[in-house]
């Protein structure tokens, strides 16, 4: 059960030129997975870059861009919602994350101005049983 | 399977934008957006994310662990914040964030992603 009292982070992944090959032997990611799971509250993978889209509203019209370059070079690969009870604990969280090796780890506190803590475990948990209960998340 | 279940999330990622405009009177607002995704049971959650002075970028090498304190110079723009939005498909999410202020006010990324069973 995650401890909503706690801070929350985004663990955005990226890739980075300098990083390890990928290697699915090397891919720890359900280790990882099982030793934060009272800190993880969802998490997916991204699709590369060109089923991505930007997105602008510029004078009234609105402009889709296919497959954008990112504003660096690099690309998003997934991204993790945690709670944590500092930042340096979603660092440390972030840096056993198998992408610290094969990429880069962002950690991007949030603001918690939108989502109130209750009513983000309510949606969690929604989530987690949309397949089978899909009403459950309206 | 009822259409409801066929919907997958999608990661929206706002950024400020060089050529961003100033919100307008008539733009929706962002309460109103969220209500209507909560409604259409497309919107899940999200949140503003802090200013570049407050991220940290780590990375393993090694054995070694390189924290890096934000801001990185190699973001010009800078995270705005996140939502996590279910959707049919792509161009369904992109309709949606094309509705949010800050499509206008900054700009949106509109990423899929692979659920975890089907990519190992």
């Amino acid at each position: 059960m995650t401890d909503t009292t706690q801070e929350q982070y985004l663990l955005l992944f990226t890739d980075a030129p300098d990083a390890e090959p990928y290697s699915q032997e090397a891919d720890d990611i359900f280790d990882w997975l099982e030793a934060v799971a009272d800190h993880r509250i969802f998490g997916e993978r991204l699709t590369g870059r060109e089923e991505a889209r930007l997105v602008t509203k510029r004078q009234g019209e609105v402009f889709v861009t296919d497959a954008p370059v990112a504003e660096f070079k690099e690309w998003f690969s997934g991204f993790d919602l945690i709670s944590a009870s500092s930042r340096d604990e979603a660092v440390e969280i972030g840096s056993r994350h198998p992408c610290a090796r094969f990429g880069r780890v962002l950690v991007l506190p949030l603001m918690g101005a939108i989502q109130s803590n209750a009513l983000l475990e309510q949606t969690v948990h929604a989530r987690a049983n949309v397949a089978a209960e899909p009403t459950a998340l309206a | 399977m009822s259409d409801e279940a066929q919907k997958r999330p999608f990661l929206f990622l706002w950024t400020s934008d060089p050529g961003r405009e100033s919100e307008q009177p008539d733009d929706p607002k962002i309460e109103d957006w969220l209500s209507e995704g909560e409604a259409a049971g497309a919107w899940q959650f999200g949140d503003p994310v802090a200013g570049p002075g407050e991220a940290r970028s780590v990375v393993r090498r090694g054995a070694e662990v390189i924290v890096t304190d934000g801001p990185f110079p190699e973001f010009k723009e800078w995270f705005y914040g996140f939502d996590v939005v279910l959707a049919r498909d792509i161009d369904e999410a992109v309709e949606y964030a094309s509705k949010h202020p800050l499509a206008r006010a900054g700009r949106a990324y509109v990423l899929p992603t692979v659920p975890m069973e089907d990519s190992n």
